[in-house]
């Protein structure tokens, strides 16, 4: 706010990482994952880029793998130590 | 570390299901928390795993070794690279979706170690990383680990 600069923001103020800054990194991340070099890399050691990159979509996808996997933990016998 | 690091947006942890998941599913206190402690920037890659099995093992696709699994799941065990690892539960969901609970778990100490052993014959099955699946065997099937329930067939 320039009429306050002194003021912090909530976003800089309050614990966790501020929405510019994870957007900016998420920014940087596609910009990466888009190139064919990037891609070629990933393959060569086994793995296959995302398409569905973004900070909501990975949120999606971490509550999707633990639901998915939380049972078979459960389902295994895997007690926490 | 990284969930005790300055959110600056300095300090990035390029993390994976073992620790976004598993691992503090299996601790009783958990160093850190991802689901309140992290922010998701972005999913970047994905890994496979795959069902590999001994030659002697007489089938041919993983239809026909889901159906030999279910009927001599009490004499059939798979190797994995340890206890909770991604490895461990992808044979477990194995075990989960072809109807076959009996089959026995043997954990390795990684997956070199399981490897030669699966080489070797001592265990007739184990479930991989997919980089794995291209050494000195052939994989019957090659699928994510995420996806086994749509996949597997």
């Amino acid at each position: 706010l320039k009429a306050a600069p002194e003021i912090p923001i909530a976003s800089e103020t309050l614990p966790g990482t501020s929405g510019v800054i994870v957007k900016k990194v998420a920014d940087a991340t596609a910009s990466a994952i888009a190139h064919p070099e990037f891609d070629r890399i990933l393959q060569a050691a086994g793995l296959e880029a995302r398409n569905d990159i973004g900070s909501d979509k990975a949120k999606t996808f971490w509550t999707s793998e633990r639901q998915h996997l939380l049972p078979i933990i459960k389902a295994a016998g895997l007690e926490p130590q | 570390m990284v969930s005790r690091a300055k959110p600056d947006g300095y300090t990035l942890l390029f993390g994976d299901t073992s620790c976004e998941v598993i691992a503090p599913s299996l601790l009783k206190q958990p160093s850190y928390d991802p689901t309140k402690e992290f922010e998701p920037i972005s999913l970047v890659a994905t890994s496979s795993t795959a069902i590999v099995v001994h030659p002697s093992v007489p089938a041919t696709t993983l239809k026909e070794f889901a159906v030999y699994a279910r009927q001599n799941q009490d004499k059939l065990s798979y190797a994995s690279a340890g206890v909770g690892t991604v490895t461990h539960l992808a044979g477990e969901s194995f075990k989960q979706l072809v109807g076959a609970p009996k089959i026995t778990h043997i954990p390795y100490r990684g997956a070199g170690p399981g490897l030669i052993d699966l080489i070797a014959g001592v265990v007739p099955m184990m479930s991989p990383m997919s980089r794995a699946k291209c050494w000195a065997f052939t994989a019957r099937a090659r699928f994510g680990y995420w996806r086994f329930a749509r996949r597997v067939h």
